[in-house]
């Protein structure tokens, strides 16, 4: 017998329960600590970042008591970063809303009143009034819904078909757009279809990573522990991380490359002529998969194309979106005398992602420029790093690339999404790893990683973007709303074939009297979207109803005319998709607090509102001739709505949820072992919507390279989610390659199968020429794009560089995070992170309150000199997950033209002591 | 180890477990450093890759997060991950255990 303290016992257990996860000798106590507490255990997600961390959830006394790593999961073996334990706090701080809440004054509604306790049913009326208000007078388009990378599947698919179908708007975009709406763009574009090849097995796989704006031991700490872990093993894996500023990520890294904002395009071009050059491309892969193209470089930066809006201090900037004066470095890439002005009018903006095939000879000609000389020169993020050193170090990058002996994964989040010419510098990417045949196979490819939970597996996959439908399947092409028509079993021409505005715009509609009836789900985007200080003004002042979904009174609830009170994680039935296609499932752990309830419960409820003829008939939509239906009308459908079935007193709940067949998936269901669901309860029912929403979305992907398991599949025991395609049970790691892919055809080794953009003209680097489109099936594109300056640089006004991003301890606006104590302990608040030596000029010492201002707004926030981030002279880096330091107030909301994504990484501010 | 100011019997405690990964060339003055921190237990250890399984106890989680930012901020420290946390509200008493067969 051995007797010990319980401090000792619980200490030993915990060690233990630790050691086994990390496959250390001495696990023998980790099976004591659970039977001691009595906890029920279940399997689920992380609700934070894109990794997409398994986690067990314990439960006791209808609260979630404990949270541990799962180390059965793939993703994480076990591991989680500090976010991850929050899980079990996020539901419990003192200001849970739990109520609706809506500006009142005089027992009515009153956009300046404030805040009052009603009903569900007072807050439904009202916000059906308002939505009736806006769609009499502007149509589909005067409604939307802003979504979230951190929907639900179900939720995500619900707001679509809501959206889509019900209400025929394509006004439905989520925060997503700020996440990685780049990656998709160049996803599409290189390879005709969406996501990455390869998953996360390449970390292990591969004896080369280099990171390209992805500072992953912050952002993704859980796949960074997996990088370490085999760096340290093994002495000839090598980590690279480029970076605009000196980051956690570069004390592991072999090789630290600081290099100036926007340059990165411009290293990549290097990088390709070295390979060219050095005859170090991979000739058989490239003969045999893949084209050459090119497109427009007059594409403007995603700004109004007005000024009218604009501060008066804005419009220097604004007026890049209509002409450009090239930089010195511009001007000589293009061939032109950088002694004089050479101004470039933006004639390509309506459709700058427009391509056409180009020679290889193009191809090699437009690199030539790309001398280790110029872009070291024009690259060189330091001031004070000898010049000497920066070379070498991209000669040492270029040698890994072209190395054939190397495997080499390139990893990349918001550096390159969150760009004015994110979906460039992401095709640049592939540029490369084609061109050595480095992509596709397992250790080898470049990988987009995400920032949110599902990301993938709801914004991009169920297709909640402006311009999607569920599958990679888009709104302006007809094929695709005749397959999505058919799939939803609506009258041909209900779906409204123009694209929908991006959350950017929408922000923009907001203020300039479009957009007059707006519903935020899982999102806070008045402090996330760029450029804030006219949308919240815009929101309180113009007339407009915003209503914001949420479980914690955030900076957009607090902006909203009436706030819902939303179930969180675990108090619903979910699924997120993660970076690696990895579809992964949780049961309904506790139930929502007082009034709260599911987003899918809000939509469903809201869908009641709606009879057929209410939104079915003729519609005014401006712009649609191009689409092939008559100008201004979006037709009549309800004569063949009714001649199926339904009848005029039909509502968007009955057609669209409710269905016969949605309504077999009964409740309960044997696949919930006992557990609630709280949807089902608010509404009282006697089916399974989630299970029923999720088995319709799948309908979707089966058979197109996009199948996903059924849904009970994802609850068995032995699963801890499944990368799709899931093919006869079997998932997929490594996309387009014929040994692990079966949608690659038989004997071709490499398919990149994607569909869409397969048809182009040949041209050069000059444009398109005029013969008919080339076929180009199972090749990828590999895009020349140039080196292009931002809309916005330091100049003697305002000096510095801004970047904005996260850090370990929050995640993304902080409404979560900063509620958990531990978390908000750890960091408080947002710091400005800055050079010594800039700190000094401006009299600042380290903690020393600071004003920083751009052309858009000015905010004060605490220098730090010493911290974690140490940006070189002329670059400051502030966080944005606090709201009372509000970086998006400085923040311009220039975007990639192609993607619409906003460029949180750079604008010029300057720095004072406040 | 020194024990943490707990304020009294039926306290709750907070623990957690802790992977740290060191620069395994410096592993042993990693363990050093971190054997100085008060309120940290190191437990198994693997040379080979330079991890070891530290535990953090501390009186509330707060406590327990500093303590964890501080640990990762050690020089040689190249990661600290939080794999397991558990309060315990239990009273302080003996257990008596089996001892497991020879």
């Amino acid at each position: 017998m051995s007797h010990l303290s319980r401090r000792e016992f619980v200490r030993n257990a915990v060690a233990a329960a630790t050691a086994a996860v990390a496959g250390l000798p001495g696990a023998g106590f980790a099976e004591l600590v659970d039977p001691m507490h009595g906890w029920s255990w279940d399997k689920g997600v992380c609700r934070f970042c894109g990794v997409g961390c398994g986690i067990e959830i314990a439960t006791k006394d209808g609260r979630v008591v404990a949270i541990r790593g799962d180390a059965a999961s793939p993703v994480n073996r076990g591991l989680l970063c500090v976010k991850g334990y929050a899980n079990a706090e996020i539901p419990y701080a003192a200001d849970r809303l739990t109520r609706p809440l809506l500006r009142m004054r005089d027992g009515g509604f009153d956009k300046r009143g404030d805040f009052v306790p009603v009903s569900w049913e007072r807050a439904f009326d009202e916000m059906e009034r308002q939505w009736r208000r806006a769609h009499a007078e502007l149509g589909p388009t005067g409604v939307g819904i802003m979504g979230s990378g951190q929907y639900t599947i179900q939720e995500g698919y619900c707001a679509a078909k809501l959206v889509k179908a019900g209400w025929r708007s394509n006004n439905l975009d989520p925060n997503a757009r700020h996440c990685m709406a780049s990656a998709v763009a160049a996803f599409m574009q290189t390879f005709g279809v969406d996501e990455p090849a390869g998953c996360y097995d390449d970390i292990e796989e591969t004896d080369t990573v280099v990171l390209w704006g992805a500072n992953m031991a912050e952002m993704h700490p859980m796949l960074w522990a997996r990088i370490i872990d085999q760096r340290l093993r093994s002495e000839r894996y090598r980590i690279v991380n480029l970076t605009t500023f000196h980051n956690r990520s570069s004390e592991m890294a072999d090789v630290e490359i600081v290099f100036k904002p926007n340059t990165d395009l411009a290293i990549w071009n290097y990088i390709a002529r070295e390979i060219v050059m050095r005859g170090a491309v991979d000739q058989a892969f490239v003969d045999k998969h893949c084209v050459f193209a090119t497109g427009p470089t007059d594409i403007g930066y995603g700004m109004r194309p007005s000024d009218r809006f604009a501060y008066a201090a804005e419009r220097d900037t604004q007026a890049r979106e209509r002409e450009i004066v090239l930089s010195r470095e511009e001007a000589v890439l293009a061939g032109l005398d950088p002694q004089v002005e050479n101004r470039v009018p933006q004639t390509a903006t309506a459709d700058p992602g427009k391509h056409w095939l180009i020679p290889f000879d193009e191809f090699r000609k437009a690199l030539e420029p790309y001398t280790l000389d110029f872009v070291a020169a024009l690259a060189q993020g330091d001031p004070d790093e000898p010049h000497e050193a920066f070379r070498q170090k991209l000669i040492r990058l270029a040698d890994l690339y072209a190395d054939p002996q190397r495997k080499l994964v390139s990893y990349w989040t918001m550096g390159f999404n969150q760009h004015t010419r994110g979906t460039w510098v992401n095709e640049q990417a592939y540029m490369v790893h084609l061109l050595v045949g480095k992509q596709a196979q397992p250790g080898n490819g470049a990988f987009s990683l995400t920032g949110q939970p599902s990301a993938c597996g709801t914004a991009r996959e169920v297709g909640t973007f402006s311009h999607r439908l569920p599958a990679d399947m888009v709104v302006d092409n007809p094929a695709h709303r005749a397959r999505a028509e058919q799939l939803w079993k609506l009258p041909a021409k209900t779906l409204n074939p123009k694209v929908g505005s991006h959350i950017t715009q929408m922000m923009r509609d907001l203020e300039d009297g479009s957009l007059k009836w707006l519903w935020v789900q899982v999102t806070n985007p008045f402090q996330s979207t760029a450029n804030a200080n006219h949308w919240i003004h815009a929101a309180r002042e113009k007339d407009c109803f915003v209503v914001v979904s949420d479980v914690y009174p955030t900076l957009s609830a607090k902006v909203a005319d009436l706030i819902l009170p939303s179930a969180i994680i675990f108090e619903k039935w979910g699924a997120y998709g993660n970076s690696e296609r990895r579809t992964q499932m949780w049961r309904q752990q506790v139930e929502p607090p007082g009034e709260a309830r599911s987003d899918v419960w809000q939509m469903l409820e809201f869908a009641k509102r709606f009879k057929l003829a209410d939104v079915w008939g003729e519609q005014t939509v401006p712009g649609l001739q191009a689409e092939g239906f008559e100008d201004g009308k979006l037709p009549d459908v309800l004569a063949a709505a009714l001649g199926s079935g339904c009848t005029a007193d039909s509502t968007l709940y009955d057609v669209l949820f409710a269905s016969a067949e949605n309504r077999k998936f009964a409740w309960p269901d044997p696949v919930a072992r006992g557990k609630g669901n709280s949807t089902v309860a608010a509404a009282g029912l006697d089916w399974f919507p989630e299970k029923a929403l999720f088995e319709e979305y799948a309908q979707f992907g089966r058979g197109e390279a996009h199948d996903l398991a059924p849904f009970d599949a994802y609850f068995r025991d032995d699963v801890r989610g499944l990368r799709w395609p899931v093919v006869n049970g079997q998932e997929t790691r490594w996309r387009f390659n014929e040994a692990h892919d079966p949608y690659a055809a038989k004997g071709s080794g490499i398919d990149f199968y994607g569909k869409a953009g397969k048809m182009l003209p040949l041209g050069t680097l000059a444009g398109p020429g005029t013969g008919e489109p080339v076929a180009i099936p199972g090749k990828a594109k590999i895009f020349f794009r140039p080196y292009a300056a931002p809309p916005e640089s330091p100049d003697a006004v305002y000096d510095l560089w801004l970047s904005t991003g996260r850090v370990l301890e929050h995640w993304h606006s902080g409404s979560l995070t900063r509620r958990v104590p531990e978390l908000h302990n750890a960091m408080p608040e947002a710091q400005l992170f800055m050079h010594p030596e800039d700190a000094a000029a401006r009299g600042l010492s380290q903690g020393a309150l600071a004003t920083i201002e751009s052309r858009r707004g000015a905010i004060t926030a605490r220098t730090e000199l010493v911290g974690r981030n140490r940006p070189p002279r002329g670059t400051v880096y502030l966080p944005w997950f606090d709201e009372s330091v509000f970086v998006n107030k400085l923040t311009l909301d220039a975007t990639c033209p192609i993607s619409k994504q906003p460029d949180f990484k750079k604008c010029a501010v300057r720095v004072a002591k406040a | 180890m020194t024990a943490p100011p707990d304020g009294g019997p039926g306290r709750r405690r907070h623990y957690a477990g802790v992977l740290v990964t060191a620069e395994p060339r410096r592993f042993d003055e990693a363990l050093a450093a971190l054997a100085a921190l008060p309120h940290v237990s190191l437990h198994q250890r693997d040379r080979a890759t330079g991890r070891f399984v530290a535990v953090l106890e501390s009186a509330d989680r707060a406590a327990g997060e500093r303590l964890l930012v501080a640990l990762g901020r050690i020089p040689d420290v190249r990661s600290a991950d939080l794999v397991y946390h558990l309060v315990d509200s239990g009273s302080e008493r003996t257990l008596v255990l089996e001892e497991p067969a020879p």
